[in-house]
């Protein structure tokens, strides 16, 4: 089964390509969508919730086109990349209100409001305070919520790991999972492929506006790997928890950036990452943020495009 | 779109109107002529009659705080929207882009409305009871059709403009100041034009406002809710119809 097909598919913003000729064919299941910034990733998960227009070509999500198309809005969840909400709601409000909009009843709306907060982490207390007195944390789960609070068949996620600490990365890759074991189609952009690979094998590569490659991730692992993996790390103890890192065999360099953030050199991302929840428990630190910059692939696209 | 949804979309609307910071600004503006007419009334000695009331009504209400309230929510009404980012959650609900546009709207004009015809009231019933006169009083369904119809029409062109221009404000301020102030108010038959002309001559049959010399004969209070009507369905309209074919974020 298609979830999505795209034809052809161009988008210019004035005399910036969005996309060009943009051709892919997304099956059931979960597919990363994976590119360096600027690569057309947003663009394209624009088009597919409707909220742009192609300038060429033609698309089709569920079999069906996405422009103005209610019917299939509410078949699609979609989480954006920004972090706005409305900071004059409370966290539940704002879900009971797009379920509401859905066309859901007052009851059934709040059942599912709790549930979903339930489901991202989000407590009673916290969902009942205004959303402008929210961490980027609890905002990121608020968000996610509303994409899945009314049981899409299609979950379109951007970026949604970026800028999360350790546990609600692993919170989120968790229920992604568990949304796509139940029969949920996800479609989930990232610039960071190790992020992608705790989530799925399938991954589209894309660069420039176009479609670069379409298949299993580890056919380009290989690649990746070549090129040292390079984490930044924003805690409390910064000092501290390099020297703990430095012990780490899987780590080849920790360069102290200053008190609070530290940048860790890895051959093996994906064991550096199952290890550090471990690392923060155990170690008592605090990781506010968790991020790697995009250099590895873009020296991966690099690699591709010449080729 | 169904009913539940029209209406969750209306309250949605009006509350994030109710809560914004502008709508403080807007109420202590047009709570100001009340102020006005208190001091009018501590300082006089003469009655503040119907006709000097409907006159002020004109120059403060009609001429700057209705245009000035219409703005503001008009062309906010979805840029702000899209500024902030906060489309993608309205725009991805299961309901036409139409509708979201002309809910919105509708809101809009709801929440315009009640700021401003808020202190009118409030003004009336002063003035009738310090004065133990219900005359005025009896023209509180006048003031209301006019303030209904007048944020209806300045409502639904702003919108349609905040839908239209990247940057609506300042096309907003010209064409309220120099289209609908200035121009409405130049002899001969240029204010026929305007907007302004046929509140006013809705103005001077139902609140007895006085009518100026060097205007154009005015027309029936029917004929101006005609034109009227038109106006703010056209504006609508073509502001859905612009709304249904735009690209809701700008640059990636």
């Amino acid at each position: 089964m298609n979830i999505v097909t795209a034809d052809n598919l161009s988008k210019w913003y004035g005399e910036v390509i969005g996309l060009n000729q943009f051709n892919v064919v997304i099956e059931a299941g979960i597919t990363g969508l994976v590119g360096p910034n600027g690569a057309g990733k947003t663009t394209l998960l624009r088009i597919l919730t409707g909220l742009i227009h192609e300038d060429k070509g033609h698309v089709k999500v569920l079999g069906e086109p996405p422009w103005n198309n209610p019917l299939l809005n509410a078949r699609i969840g979609y989480c954006p990349e920004h972090e706005m909400l409305y900071p004059w709601m409370t966290g539940i409000d704002f879900l009971v209100s797009m379920m509401k909009m859905h066309g859901f009843q007052k009851n059934e709306s709040i059942k599912k409001a709790r549930e979903a907060l339930k489901i991202v982490g989000l407590n009673r207390e916290d969902s009942q305070r205004k959303i402008k007195g929210y961490s980027k944390g609890m905002r990121q789960k608020v968000k996610v919520a509303q994409a899945f609070i009314h049981n899409p068949e299609l979950l379109i996620l951007d970026e949604p790991l970026a800028g999360t600490d350790p546990m609600g990365r692993k919170t989120l890759i968790e229920l992604v999972k568990k949304m796509a074991a139940e029969g949920t189609h996800v479609i989930v952009s990232s610039h960071v492929l190790y992020e992608i690979e705790g989530l799925t094998d399938q991954v589209v590569l894309i660069d420039a506006g176009r479609a670069l490659a379409t298949g299993h991730i580890h056919e380009i692992r290989g690649l990746i790997d070549q090129h040292p993996h390079t984490v930044n790390i924003a805690t409390n103890d910064a000092r501290r928890l390099g020297k703990t890192l430095m012990e780490e065999e899987i780590v080849l360099t920790v360069t102290l950036m200053d008190e609070s953030h530290v940048a860790v050199k890895t051959h093996q991302p994906d064991s550096f990452y199952q290890r550090m929840p471990d690392i923060v428990v155990n170690g008592g630190y605090e990781v506010y943020e968790m991020f790697s910059p995009d250099d590895n692939l873009e020296a991966v696209f690099r690699y591709l495009v010449k080729k | 779109m169904s009913v539940r949804q029209k209406i969750e979309m209306i309250r949605f609307t009006v509350k994030q109107l109710f809560l914004s910071r502008k709508t403080a600004m807007l109420l202590v503006l047009s709570f100001f002529p009340l102020i006005l007419v208190g001091a009018w009334m501590y300082d006089s000695n003469d009655q503040v009659s119907s006709e000097i009331f409907s006159n002020l009504f004109i120059a403060i209400f009609l001429q700057f705080i209705v245009l000035i309230v219409s703005l503001l929510y008009g062309t906010s009404l979805i840029n702000t929207e899209i500024s902030n980012k906060t489309i993608s959650y309205l725009s991805t609900r299961s309901f036409r882009r139409e509708e979201l546009f002309l809910y919105r709207s509708v809101s809009a004009i709801l929440v315009a409305f009640f700021v401003i015809v808020i202190p009118i009231v409030v003004s009336l019933v002063a003035l009738s009871f310090y004065e133990g006169n219900l005359v005025i009083l009896g023209k509180l369904l006048g003031y209301v059709a006019v303030v209904l119809l007048s944020v209806t029409v300045y409502v639904s062109f702003f919108s349609f403009i905040g839908v239209l221009l990247k940057r609506p404000l300042m096309a907003g301020l010209l064409f309220a100041f120099i289209w609908e102030i200035l121009l409405a108010n130049l002899p001969g038959k240029i204010p026929n034009m305007t907007v302004m002309f046929y509140l006013r001559s809705m103005s001077h049959h139902l609140i007895d406002a006085t009518w100026p010399d060097y205007y154009p004969k005015a027309i029936t209070t029917g004929g101006s809710v005609a034109v009227l009507t038109g106006v703010a369905i056209f504006f609508l309209f073509f502001g859905t119809f612009i709304f249904r074919h735009k690209n809701l974020v700008e640059k990636a």
